[in-house]
């Protein structure tokens, strides 16, 4: 490469110099090749010539040996010595004593006599020396070796023949290469011309696409490039045109997507360096903010940084990522992007930047976050509703079973009524017919016994009367209550004496204990009576045996008097003992029941102490039987 | 009054005084008597006593007239009893309780005991 540097810039101009340095580094190496070729062939054509002298010398010299002729000897190397070329000619004898020695100096030959002793070879040799000088030592035999011929030679005239075929040599071959070189120049003019040519052709191509030019026929490899030239111009017009069609259509599509889409890209270090207009809209920035920027700049912080890294983890592995992202505004206001990240690959496989392009759904979002929270609402309020209508069923239901239950004691109200009222007419009217139709038959005790029979009967249809019209005076607010201070212990005391008798009478043992503290109470005396009246009457109905026994006592806060009647009964079952003061209830209320009553008492009893702001109910007898209790708030004084 | 034999007559009210009064205008119309206090007191003395006619009020202790009278007819050859039912509930139902328990006929409370000879006297003359 180093060596273009030397060269000229011209292609032409460049063959041939290179053309003229190969010249004139092979034609000396030819050259001389030649001339050693040409020295060594002279040489060997030498060396045959002299042998051949020195043989004719040898054979010529045998019989001067032998005779010891050595003036003829002298005389024949004097005429040998004129062969031109010989510098000197000696005859040994065969241990290399100089018999003849003959020298030519410039031209003159001359017989030498200070006769020297040389070294014979074995056998025939022919030796160049340094001094351009062969020597070649011819035996001479007759039968036997009697003495050799050296011949000394001078090949300084081949070697300057040798020499001046070189010079003439190179003198045509230097002309020669000049005109090669002229008729190079003169050959490559034309195609280094269209060469030259289809250099601007293909230099302008690409400014003058789809332009020919003419195929040059000079050569095959011309013919190729500018018809290649000519094809690549074609070929990179229908490039153009359609890489402009494309460019078109992305432009348009650029436009489509700028006019729908925000869009921007960033580098692979998540720096942007694109962003469309409807991006600096919609994040209210300008380009100069954006520019060079990262997203950090939009962050809302409703991501955690776990969501992000993901993003990046997908993107850099040249996955698209897609979802929904919040960002901030210039304005500090949250913007919802649905967004997809295209990362763009190299061809190592490393993204090299990232097209963003994302659809503003904000609208969408808020309408979303309003309609979950409205939906939270609706939902709040249908739990809500639920729970109304189920409460609602329920009290429905607890009314509804309220109502049959009531529907039930009222219709079962109509069946005791009836019965009460009914049995003791049905007694009252037998006795009177009785009495009427046989009175005149009958004594007067049975007189007596049936009317008493009649009076009891009718009382007892008025004290269910009374319960009754009781009732329907507490129920419409008609009841008259008589209050006045009065002294618990004097009410209790009065009831006990009203029924001491009759229990004597079953032999029950009724028992009245009191605590000694002043009973002051504030009350219709009649009413609490009348509660002391219907307990004890029950207790008189179901006590057969024992005692029943009344405890009278002040409750432990003070705040009221408790009346505790507690009888030796069939008692009332756990599950009864709420509902035996439900109006119209019996505990037995069926057909079979034992015991007569209309189920109104304890329900009166009740409305008479709650009217008092007190409280009744019952509880388990000890050992058995029923324990009937009622407060009475201590109030001393008819204001209080 | 109808001369139809004397026969038996069991009567059975937890009420002493309804059956004080009964017993006195069936021995005044010329029949026998036997009472029960309850429903079970009564099935017993179907057994033993085997009346003519089983007079059952219906709201008694232990067993129910209905029921009395339904046990009556189930008991092998229950079904020759003559059985009146007598109710003081006053309700439309118990007629048809009384039909369905098998009851031969049914009296409402209050009643005179002029009122019930008749019924029973339509009863035997069946």
């Amino acid at each position: 490469m180093m060596l273009y540097k030397f060269l000229p810039r011209k292609l032409d101009l460049q063959i041939v110099v290179i053309c003229s340095i190969l010249m004139a580094v092979m034609l000396p190496v030819y050259v001389i090749n030649e001339v050693n070729h040409e020295i060594s062939y002279v040489i060997e054509t030498k060396q045959q010539e002299t042998r051949v002298v020195a043989k004719n010398i040898a054979q010529t010299s045998v019989k001067y040996l032998l005779t010891r002729d050595y003036t003829s000897l002298e005389s024949l190397l004097q005429r040998a010595a004129s062969y031109p070329g010989i510098l000197d000619l000696q005859i040994t004898d065969p241990k290399g004593s100089v018999v003849s020695d003959v020298i030519v100096e410039n031209g003159v030959i001359s017989s030498r006599f200070d006769l020297q002793n040389l070294m014979p070879p074995k056998n025939v040799s022919v030796d160049v020396n340094q001094n351009k000088e062969m020597v070649v030592w011819e035996p001479v035999s007759s039968g036997s070796l009697i003495g050799w011929v050296r011949l000394n030679y001078s090949l300084e005239s081949a070697y300057q023949h040798a020499y001046q075929r070189m010079f003439e040599f190179l003198i045509n071959s230097g002309l020669l290469v000049l005109m090669m070189i002229i008729l190079l120049l003169l050959f490559l003019r034309k195609p280094m011309q269209l060469l030259g040519e289809a250099a601007d052709f293909a230099g302008n191509v690409s400014e003058k696409t789809g332009s020919t030019m003419p195929v040059a026929h000079q050569s095959i490899e011309l013919e190729k490039i500018t018809s290649a030239l000519n094809t690549a111009s074609s070929d990179l017009h229908e490039q153009e045109l359609t890489i402009n069609k494309v460019l078109k259509d992305l432009e348009t599509q650029k436009h489509a997507l700028d006019e729908h889409s925000i869009v921007s890209i960033t580098d692979e270090n998540g720096y942007i360096f694109y962003a469309n207009d409807k991006f600096l809209n919609v994040t209210g920035y300008d380009c100069d903010d954006v520019l060079g920027k990262s997203y950090e700049m939009i962050k809302s912080g409703m991501h955690t940084d776990g969501f992000f890294k993901n993003i990046w983890d997908a993107v850099r592995q040249g996955k698209i990522w897609k979802g929904e992202i919040c960002n901030l505004n210039k304005a500090g206001q949250m913007i919802w992007l649905n967004t997809s990240i295209i990362p763009f690959m190299n061809e190592a496989g490393t993204p090299y930047q990232f097209v963003e392009i994302s659809t503003d759904i904000t609208e969408k979002k808020q309408a979303e976050t309003e309609l979950e929270q409205k939906n939270k609402i609706l939902k709040e309020l249908t739990e809500h509703l639920e729970d109304i209508v189920q409460q609602r069923t329920a009290e429905l239901e607890k009314v509804n079973e309220e109502l049959v239950y009531l529907n039930n004691v009222k219709s079962e109200f109509v069946s005791v009524v009836s019965h009460e009222l009914r049995t003791p007419l049905t007694s009252i009217k037998s006795f009177a017919e009785i009495l009427h139709d046989d009175i005149d038959e009958m004594d007067t005790e049975s007189r007596k016994r049936y009317l008493s029979i009649i009076n009891d009967e009718a009382d007892r249809l008025g004290r269910l009367i009374n319960d009754v019209l009781d009732l329907q005076k507490i129920d419409s607010g008609m009841m008259s209550w008589n209050n006045e201070e009065s002294n618990l212990k004097d009410v209790v005391g009065n009831s006990f004496n009203l029924f001491k008798p009759a229990f004597d009478n079953k032999g029950v043992e009724l028992i009245l204990n009191s605590e000694d503290v002043q009973y002051d109470v504030v009350i219709d005396t009649d009413r609490i009576k009348q509660v002391l009246s219907n307990i004890l009457s029950n207790a008189l109905k179901f006590t057969h045996e024992g005692q029943v026994v009344i405890d009278l006592s002040k409750t432990e806060d003070e705040k009221y008097f408790q009346v505790a009647i507690t009888d030796n009964g069939i008692g009332i079952p756990e599950n009864e003992m709420e509902r035996v003061f439900k109006r119209f209830h019996q505990v037995d209320s069926s057909e079979t029941r034992k015991h007569g009553g209309s189920g109104l008492g304890l329900n009166i009893c009740k409305e008479i102490i709650e009217h008092y702001n007190g409280k009744i109910w019952v509880e388990q007898g000890l050992p058995k039987g029923s324990c009937f209790k009622f407060n009475i708030p201590v109030v001393s004084t008819l204001g209080a | 009054m109808m001369d139809a034999g004397k026969k038996k007559i069991l009567i059975c009210d937890d009420e002493p005084l309804i059956r004080e009064a009964i017993s006195y205008a069936v021995k005044k119309a010329g029949h026998e008597f036997v009472m029960a206090e309850d429903g079970l007191q009564a099935y017993d003395m179907v057994k033993a006593e085997a009346p003519d006619l089983v007079l059952l009020d219906v709201g008694m202790p232990g067993m129910s007239g209905f029921d009395v009278c339904k046990k009556i007819r189930e008991m092998p050859g229950g079904e020759k009893y003559q059985i009146m039912i007598i109710t003081a509930f006053g309700q439309a139902s118990d007629q048809d309780k009384a039909i369905s328990a098998g009851a031969n006929d049914y009296l409402s409370k209050p009643f005179s005991p002029r009122d019930l000879i008749v019924k029973l006297e339509t009863i035997f003359s069946r």
